[in-house]
């Protein structure tokens, strides 16, 4: 099934996005960029650029770039909205059957062909990312276009070959990256400050429809404005302490116009940054260098009064829709210039409440309208919503220890299995307790059920190989099965109620376990050591019995003591790790002599020994029955 | 086996004395079974789509580790080179203080800190990343036209001076090259 690509024709700059697999993603263009400056130029050589290469040349060939041609878009050559785009803007816009059209070298082109080629070039891009074709297209525009505007919207579309499935409003598209279509029926504002334009919005939400309630604007208020305030401050500061005016060298102004865009993006994440510009110019008197600190503070005096006409044109746009600032229960910040500090305090604080912003600002409505494209495929009804596990699953092991077979957060249905073994010589069952949660110790998570595989033949201690398998299915019922791989005798439990906990019980017991989390890990450390000890009493007893009396007796009473030592420790329940540490060091360094002895002997050409000592390394004690 | 055939047989008998019912039978079966047929080429349609859709995502995935790797400096070095700005202004002030090189110590600075910007330039080679070249023709791909100016020397739209050295890492533009064109 082909998809359907999500496009927010933008005024300075698009962005695009597919919906895939249940989410929403964006494309970058050819140039590796998430957005493309929603430039055309035509050049002499008869070349059509689209994107940042047709901005770079603009300067070098004002009259045949083409950018802002949204601001024309399906406007009569005599709105009042076309006269001032004429007025700014300086490619020739003619007349053409009372509609606005550009004239480039005698060629007229209409508003719609060139946003095709912006279309065409996301298309293409899109194209060659995902390796398939690309027809079908949701594209989204202001609220407050009109009929025409949205008419040649979807024309431009079919002109690049797009089959528009729908032209939704660009701030429905970032309530429904925000899923806010899917809420009981509220009223919602859209704050978009872009590139080029800011919008307010207030839509109705609710029963999967968005409907904008009113809407309004500056045309011409965006991220360039406050770029401008930055190097407005910098400039003058510099001309009264050197008296140089940067603004009058080009190349000195372009290196302080970089440096202003990096500081307004620092002061996004720290309250102070410093313009830094050795060698920015020099004079008769030598080299000069630009040092400009400048405070979060100092930047928003620059620019509050930007700031404060956004909210002014909020209260009107709420005034039309005759709501006031309590009866909206959302707030959505979409474009690049609401990640300034000021803006986002200052609508927080005009609404009163939280703002939604987690979504990238500059994408949000490129991933609404895939996501909308996705509705209209039928593919989000589509998605398999599967389940994952809420809580980890795991088994009980020596001490008391939660072992987990399954991890919290795994996609189901799953299956996964590990090999376990016997704590005890000779043991001749394991019990197989399962529990469910995040805590080191199983008395700390909750027991959905225990059984026992018996029969298991007399063999040392971790020889016996027991395979224990968790499988989850998709209705998230819960399998154990232990299994002894040597008799291929096996068991198994069903747990039904697996997922039976409740919302507030899961998030209580992840809580839990992040409250408890570095006790538990020292508990957890001091079982561990506990068992090596107790694994290494075992071993050099074993090798004692097993050189008997080729060893030299009084090395044996020393070794003795030593394990002496170290069982009546592991029998005080109070001990402490380091205890056990400090003990399990004087029989390890004691046994030293033992390893010779056992070495010597081996020798004679035993390898069998070796190797199964190597594999069970792998192996993790089972609980002991 | 043979268990089975003798059922079988049984069944067939069946079929001859009730010929009428068991044509029924057979009609609703057969509906069941046509029906159960058009299910599993359902599910089995289903589950190739997923398993497609899978494959193209692990693909995707792919793709996207693979871009992530090749420029994950990328942002870093955009950074470094507001530094190599600065060098490149020093050394190009040096050089107008003292173009005769008539002060020693100027000079020696000056030889100096062209071997740092060389090693720097070394550095940032060895990652990938190259000046843009500035030879006359203007490309917008890479040039960025920051103002256009008279010039004799030069065909109309080509580069006359670099205001600021533009970098590429791999494949893509780091940072355009600012010039100036010929009017």
């Amino acid at each position: 099934m082909s998809k359907v690509l999500g496009i927010d024709l933008g005024t300075t700059n698009s962005a695009m996005s597919i919906f895939e697999n249940g989410e929403a993603k964006i494309i970058a263009n050819k140039e590796g960029k998430n957005t493309t400056p929603s430039v055309v130029a035509f050049t002499d050589k008869g070349e059509i650029l689209v994107g940042d290469s047709a901005k770079r040349q603009a300067v070098t060939n004002p009259e045949k770039t083409i950018y802002s041609i949204k601001r024309i878009m399906g406007l009569m050559f005599d709105e009042e909205h076309a006269r001032e785009a004429k007025a700014r803007l300086p490619y020739h816009i003619i007349n053409r059957n009372s509609a606005c059209a550009i004239e480039i070298d005698d060629k007229i082109y209409t508003p719609q062909e060139i946003s095709a080629k912006i279309l065409m070039k996301l298309k293409e891009d899109a194209e060659a990312y995902l390796g398939e074709a690309i027809t079908d297209a949701v594209i989204t525009v202001p609220a407050y276009f009109n009929d025409a505007q949205r008419k040649a919207t979807k024309e431009a579309g079919t002109i690049a070959g797009l089959n528009v499935l729908r032209i939704i409003n660009e701030p429905t598209s970032a309530a429904l990256a925000y899923g806010l279509d899917k809420k009981d029926a509220e009223q919602i504002v859209v704050y978009d400050l872009g590139g080029g334009t800011f919008d307010a919005t207030v839509l109705e939400t609710g029963d999967n429809v968005v409907e904008v309630m009113s809407t309004g604007g500056d045309a011409f208020l965006g991220g360039d404005d406050f770029d401008n305030r930055i190097i407005d401050f910098v400039a003058s500061e510099f001309k009264s302490e050197t008296g140089v005016d940067i603004k009058a060298d080009v190349m000195a102004l372009q290196r302080v116009k970089d440096a202003a865009e990096a500081a307004k993006k620092e002061l996004s994440s720290s309250t102070e940054t410093e313009i830094n510009l050795p060698f920015i110019t020099a004079d008769a008197t030598g080299p000069k260098h630009l040092v400009q600190k400048i405070t979060r503070a100092k930047f928003e005096s620059l620019i509050d009064d930007l700031v404060a006409s956004t909210i002014t044109t909020i209260k009107t746009v709420l005034a039309d829709a005759n709501v006031s600032t309590n009866e909206i229960s959302e707030v959505v910040m979409v474009g690049g210039s609401t990640r300034i500090p000021l803006v986002q305090e200052e609508v927080k604080k005009f609404f009163g409440k939280e703002l939604n912003k987690s979504v990238n600002p500059d994408e949000v409505v490129a991933l609404g309208a895939a996501i909308q494209g996705g509705v209209l495929k039928g593919d989000v009804k589509d998605v398999l919503l599967l389940d994952v596990t809420p809580l980890s699953l795991g088994i009980e092991t020596l001490g008391g220890v939660t072992t987990k077979v399954i991890e919290k957060g795994t996609t189901i249905p799953a299956k996964k299995s590990q090999v376990f073994s016997t704590a005890e010589d000779n043991q001749p069952a394991v019990s197989i307790h399962v529990l469910q949660g995040e805590r080191e110790f199983s008395k700390d998570n909750k027991s959905l059920g225990m059984f026992e595989l018996r029969d298991i033949p007399a063999a040392p201690r971790g020889v016996p190989q027991i395979e224990v398998t968790f499988d989850i299915d998709a209705n998230g019922i819960l399998t154990v099965s232990a299994q002894d791989k040597g008799t291929g005798k096996s068991q198994e439990i069903k747990i039904t109620g697996s997922s039976g906990l409740s919302d507030e019980e899961i998030e209580k017991m992840v809580q839990d376990a992040e409250a408890n989390k570095a006790e538990d890990e020292k508990r957890k450390a001091l079982v561990d050591a506990r068992n090596q000890a107790d694994a290494l009493v075992h071993q050099t007893k074993k090798s004692l019995t097993d050189l008997g009396d080729n060893f030299d007796a009084t090395e044996k009473a020393n070794i003795e003591t030593a394990i002496a030592d170290v069982e009546a420790i592991l029998k005080n329940d109070s001990v402490t790790k380091e205890q056990i540490e400090e003990k399990v060091k004087i029989l390890t360094e004691k046994s030293h002599k033992l390893a010779e002895a056992v070495y010597a002997k081996e020798k004679g050409g035993n390898k069998e020994t070796a190797a199964k000592k190597a594999d069970d390394d792998d192996i993790i004690d089972a609980e002991v029955e | 086996m043979s268990k089975d055939d003798k059922e079988t047989s049984i069944d067939a008998e069946v079929e001859i004395i009730d010929t009428e019912e068991s044509t029924e039978n057979q009609e609703t079966q057969s509906l069941e079974i046509d029906k159960l047929k058009n299910e599993v080429a359902q599910w089995e349609d289903k589950f190739l789509r997923t398993h497609a859709s899978f494959e193209n995502s692990k693909r995707l995935l792919a793709k996207d580790k693979a871009a992530a790797v090749a420029y994950a400096n990328e942002s870093f070095a955009s950074d470094i080179l507001t530094v190599i700005d600065s060098l490149d202004s020093a050394l190009s002030m040096i050089d107008k203080v003292d173009e005769k090189d008539t002060n020693e110590f100027l000079k020696k600075m000056k030889e100096g800190l062209t071997l740092v910007d060389e090693q720097l330039h070394k550095v940032l080679e060895k990652n990938h990343i190259k000046p843009v070249v500035c030879d006359k023709d203007y490309d917008p791909n890479v040039h960025q036209a920051i103002m256009q100016v008279d010039s004799d020397e030069h065909e109309s739209g080509q580069i006359v001076q670099v205001m600021q050295k533009g970098y590429t890492i791999k494949d893509r533009v780091l940072r355009p090259a600012m010039v100036s064109t010929a009017k």
